[in-house]
């Protein structure tokens, strides 16, 4: 769901590329000041598996094909920052040399499907995992949903870039149930996948999900009411 | 950094680079060619007629595929591939600059030395607290 370079206005590609690239430098910061050399390798690691995942384009009816983004694996695997710096890595190598997704759109691209997407996978995935548990079930149930919403959220990011900057005049709903209504049925293979990962991870080094530190153990002892969060 | 956990490392790579060269292969031999997603919206919706070439259309591997290669899958396999290798590049570059952090009273190549500590840990016992906004972790910095 690459957007590329026509479908939206310059003005608007433009901005969108201003908050990107303030969104990027924040990661950018926030990595610096709190990612440990010991994450280099995941996190670089999570950056091809991006791009491998992106390749797979699988048919979901109607002469359509959709594919993953990743982004919600990837900082649910390696925290926000990485995260969303690693999906950025991919983005750019994707619209330099291939040309999959606009020059100019670059900026809306990395805006909806590295920064949107995670803004709604972290938090998803964070919360549930803090305050159920982190039992197998809840870390599919939490990542299943944090990729799904993540694609629900890129989608939202491109209607709302149409209605302020499409260059074509058409009825904002009528836009908006095409694009949400494909994206949900996208958005339902990414959860399934994203969860299947993160499980299978979690199960065999825990340590290697970011979005678990903090999370409350296996075991629980405590009743609900005595909520961790603070 | 302990052989287990610079072994740990290297096989992460490895299996990690295999998957995603597996990936890419499957890719270039199975992926829909059906439009994608949001093509498909700008085709129903008659604005697909909006899209401008992009500047790096011209490029060598533009498309996914290689210029000169006939064979549509080994193109795509051979973009895949490439494209695979320079993200590695481009993202363990990226990382490795922003994790690399200065070590306090270590000759030279100290700063590799930590590189991999974090994956020894056990099973399950890397659950700790994250760190709060206020907490300096390198307080030993600047």
């Amino acid at each position: 769901m690459h957007i590329p370079d026509g479908f939206i206005d310059a003005q608007v590609s433009l901005a969108a590329g201003v908050v990107a690239a303030g969104a990027v430098a924040v990661c950018l910061r926030g990595a610096r000041r709190t990612m440990e050399e010991s994450a280099a390798p995941m996190a670089g690691l999570v950056a091809v598996f991006v791009f491998a995942a992106q390749m797979f384009n699988f048919p979901i009816g109607a002469g359509t094909s959709g594919h993953l983004i990743g982004a919600a694996l990837a900082v649910i695997l390696v925290g926000p920052f990485a995260g969303v710096l690693s999906v950025t890595v991919v983005l750019v190598v994707q619209a330099l040399f291939f040309a999959d997704g606009g020059l100019t759109a670059l900026g809306l691209n990395v805006l909806n499907l590295a920064v949107f997407t995670a803004l709604v996978a972290w938090p998803t995935f964070k919360l549930i995992t803090r305050w159920v548990g982190s039992g197998k079930p809840v870390i599919l149930a939490a990542a299943g949903l944090a990729g799904f919403l993540s694609v629900v959220a890129a989608a939202s990011g491109f209607v709302i870039e149409f209605a302020l900057g499409g260059t074509t005049a058409i009825e904002l709903s009528t836009i908006a149930v095409a694009v949400l209504g494909v994206h949900s049925v996208i958005g339902i293979i990414e959860g399934v996948i994203t969860a299947l990962v993160v499980a299978a991870i979690a199960s065999v080094r825990p340590d290697l999900v970011a979005g678990l530190r903090g999370a409350r153990r296996r075991v629980q002892a405590r009743p609900v009411s005595h909520s961790v969060v603070s | 950094m302990t052989a287990g956990s610079r072994r740990f490392v290297a096989s992460l790579l490895i299996v990690g680079m295999l998957g995603s060269a597996l990936v890419a292969g499957l890719a270039g031999l199975f992926a829909s060619q059906e439009p994608d997603a949001l093509e498909r919206v700008a085709q129903e919706q008659g604005f697909a007629s909006t899209e401008q070439p992009s500047a790096a259309s011209d490029g060598l591997l533009a498309g996914y595929g290689v210029d000169g290669i006939e064979n549509e899958g080994l193109s795509t396999s051979i973009s895949t591939a490439a494209g695979l290798g320079l993200t590695l590049v481009l993202g363990l570059g990226l990382f490795w600059f922003l994790s690399r952090r200065p070590k306090a009273g270590t000759g030279p190549g100290g700063s590799v030395a930590g590189l991999g500590e974090d994956f020894a840990s056990p099973v399950g016992e890397d659950l700790s607290p994250e760190p709060q906004p206020g907490d300096d972790p390198w307080p030993d910095r600047g």
